[in-house]
């Protein structure tokens, strides 16, 4: 649903630098140099960011129509 | 055996390397251990929700809380377990009150680490900017949080350092211990409370032979 907040192998944190691995790897960079530049060596932890799909986006919509305005 | 002698190699903001002379083997690598399972650090662990109507389930949402690494001052609090207070909801020593209020008013909003308001201010999130839930519009949470010392062998979320290697280095009966914080308390602190840790359960150990080998 959401990124996690931590690796699950060895429990760096991670969860704060999806939103700039993201948007560096949308706007063409190299997702294995974005990685490198965010000092991510692991490769446990490089896999968190790389298999990541934030799904959240996908099902935020319908609740926005579901819920009532306040 | 020579007297045990330290080097630092190399020492940045979440990590530090020494060079160990003089140490067995079995000695650094129980100092290794205890920077992973031993050394106590905060991270929420109880957790009242108000209010939750997020797409994450309550448990989800917890569990998101918990991982949060929380920055530790371990002068300031103690374990429960060693908490002189009895009380079971914990004391100004053993535990502090994070409260988390926010809704999506006109616009989705990403809740934030950050967004935790904490009763102390040195007990406050590593890194602000870790996402916990999106909110669409209309949609609020409101919890109470409450943090308290744990160790990593309980569970991975008071794990202070995230890597703890020992590596054979150049000569005999030298090593090179690497630890990886993950933000709740510098590297060295860890390494030095791991040894303090380390000296106290020898102690409790000696004490106990002398007891049983005195009946």
């Amino acid at each position: 649903m959401m990124i996690p907040i931590r690796c699950f192998t060895c429990g760096k944190p991670i969860g704060d630098k999806f939103t700039d691995f993201e948007a560096k790897v949308k706007a063409g960079e190299d997702p294995g140099k974005v990685l490198d530049d965010l000092k991510i060596k692991r490769y446990c932890c490089r896999r968190m960011l790389i298999s990541s799909v934030d799904l959240i986006d996908q099902v935020l919509p319908y609740y926005a129509q579901k819920s009532p305005p306040s | 055996m020579t007297a045990p002698k330290v080097k630092v190699l190399q020492e940045s903001d979440d990590e530090i390397s020494l060079q160990l002379e003089g140490v067995d083997r079995s000695y650094a690598n129980a100092v290794r251990r205890f920077c992973i399972s031993e050394v106590p650090s905060m991270a929420i662990d109880d957790i009242v929700i108000l209010e939750n109507s997020s797409v994450l389930y309550d448990e989800i949402l917890a569990h998101r809380l918990g991982m949060v690494p929380l920055r530790t001052d371990l002068e300031r609090y103690v374990l429960p377990e060693r908490c002189d207070c009895g009380n079971p909801l914990g004391c100004q020593k053993c535990r502090v009150l994070l409260v988390l209020d926010a809704t999506a008013k006109e616009r989705p909003r990403t809740v934030v680490s950050g967004d935790l308001v904490s009763e102390d201010r040195e007990v406050c999130p590593v890194n602000p900017n870790i996402p916990i839930v999106k909110l669409a519009v209309g949609q609020s949470v409101k919890l109470e949080a409450y943090a308290r010392l744990g160790r990593g062998k309980e569970h991975a979320k008071w794990q202070p350092a995230t890597a703890s290697i020992l590596t054979e280095g150049k000569g005999e009966g030298v090593f090179v211990l690497k630890v990886e914080t993950s933000g709740t308390m510098p590297a060295k602190e860890i390494v030095a409370r791991s040894i303090e840790k380390l000296e106290e359960k020898l102690k409790e150990l000696q004490k106990e032979v002398e007891e049983k080998a005195a009946q």
